[in-house]
């Protein structure tokens, strides 16, 4: 009866081990599935920059956040943002600046629900950063 | 067992009944069968998890590839719009440089490529430096479309296949770049510089039961490229 009860014991440790790793697993396949959405985002935000007018341009980055002023500017492309990592319970966030250079600099970042919201430029968030001239 | 209790071999009673025994196994059994049960879960779901992963490093990579082609140009090496180009991939000789969405039926040497209505094609065409093969630069031009199969035909899955012309036009096997792709809608754009790029829609989707249940409807992915030269983190 002890045998059975120490391999019980025993079989418990391993199985929280698994399921441990099995969490790390889905956590590591979201973050694949972020960093995707994130790329392809800020790609396509390159894409729609490159469409706007000078006025809209400089708007944007006269904006602390890309989308809280200027969704009318970039049309859906906040609200799909948003809509993909709310679909996975996360805050989502994106920036845009430029460089004294001229190179211009966007990045999202995401965090989960609960959590404060991220800070765009703050080094520590989960984060995927697009630089373009 | 003698008189209800269980007696090790010297006779000495361990003080065990049959009832607490039978119990005991009982509890036992549940257990072993309750491990059992939850290990073929995690197994399953390590499974799912593992495909997926899997698949979004897959498409990941073909999204890269294909913004590689258009990052790898710079501003000044792009086709501006309005210019006449003629896009023949298949002749020999030096090819403009870009990025644009083409029917099948607007490409010499289409066949061997799906050729329904409403495909379209990508034909990317890049100058890069030569590595081991050549001297200087070559001129690297490439065909993207959805095959409507990923692995064996009728499977339905689609593919984003990809190939690569040789310098006298001729383009050999199809590379798969990523399975899963259901659709692939594609068009041409002009930024407010002037400077050609494409759109492109894609959905994806892996084999049933792999994506989470709020992802039923798979993965949708929306790229605007436009020829640039670009750094990433």
């Amino acid at each position: 009866m002890i045998d059975v009860m120490v391999a019980g014991v025993i079989a418990l440790i391993v199985l929280v081990g698994a399921y441990q790793l099995t969490n790390d697993a889905v956590a590591m396949s979201n973050e694949t599935y972020n960093n995707l959405i994130a790329r392809v985002s800020l790609l396509s935000l390159e894409g729609r920059w490159r469409g706007l007018a000078e006025s809209d341009r400089r708007r944007l980055l006269d904006s602390t956040s890309l989308c809280h002023v200027s969704m009318e500017v970039l049309g859906s492309w906040c609200d799909e943002l948003f809509m993909k990592f709310a679909k996975r319970r996360r805050h989502s966030e994106a920036c845009l600046r430029q460089q004294a250079s001229g190179q211009l600099q966007a990045r999202i970042v995401w965090s989960d629900l609960g959590m404060p919201p991220p800070q765009c430029w703050r080094a520590t968030e989960k984060s995927q950063r697009h630089d373009w001239r | 067992m003698i008189g209800g209790e269980v007696k090790s071999s010297l006779g000495q009673s361990r003080g065990l009944t049959l009832p607490a025994l039978l119990v005991g196994m009982a509890l036992s059994t549940g257990l072993i069968a309750a491990l059992i049960d939850v290990s073929v879960q995690l197994i399953a779901t390590s499974t799912r998890v593992a495909h997926r992963a899997d698949f979004l490093a897959t498409v990941a990579h073909s999204i890269g590839a294909l913004a590689a082609t258009a990052r790898s140009l710079s501003v000044e090496e792009s086709t501006s719009a309005g210019t006449d180009i003629s896009l023949r991939p298949c002749e020999p000789g030096l090819h403009p440089v870009g990025v644009w969405v083409l029917s099948p039926r607007e490409i010499n040497c289409a066949s061997g490529l799906p050729d329904a209505p409403t495909s379209t094609v990508l034909l990317s065409s890049q100058i890069l430096p030569c590595e081991d093969s050549c001297a200087g630069v070559f001129q690297r031009r490439r065909l993207w479309y959805r095959r409507a199969y990923a692995w064996r035909p009728g499977d339905e899955r689609g593919a984003l296949m990809v190939k690569e012309f040789d310098r006298q036009g001729a383009y050999g096997r199809a590379e798969m770049m990523a399975a899963g792709l259901v659709a692939w809608v594609g068009s041409n754009i002009i930024s407010a510089a002037g400077e050609e790029g494409v759109q492109l829609e894609t959905d994806w989707r892996l084999e049933e039961g792999v994506f989470w249940d709020d992802e039923e409807d798979g993965l949708s992915l929306n790229l605007t490229l436009f020829p640039s030269a670009l750094s990433d983190q």
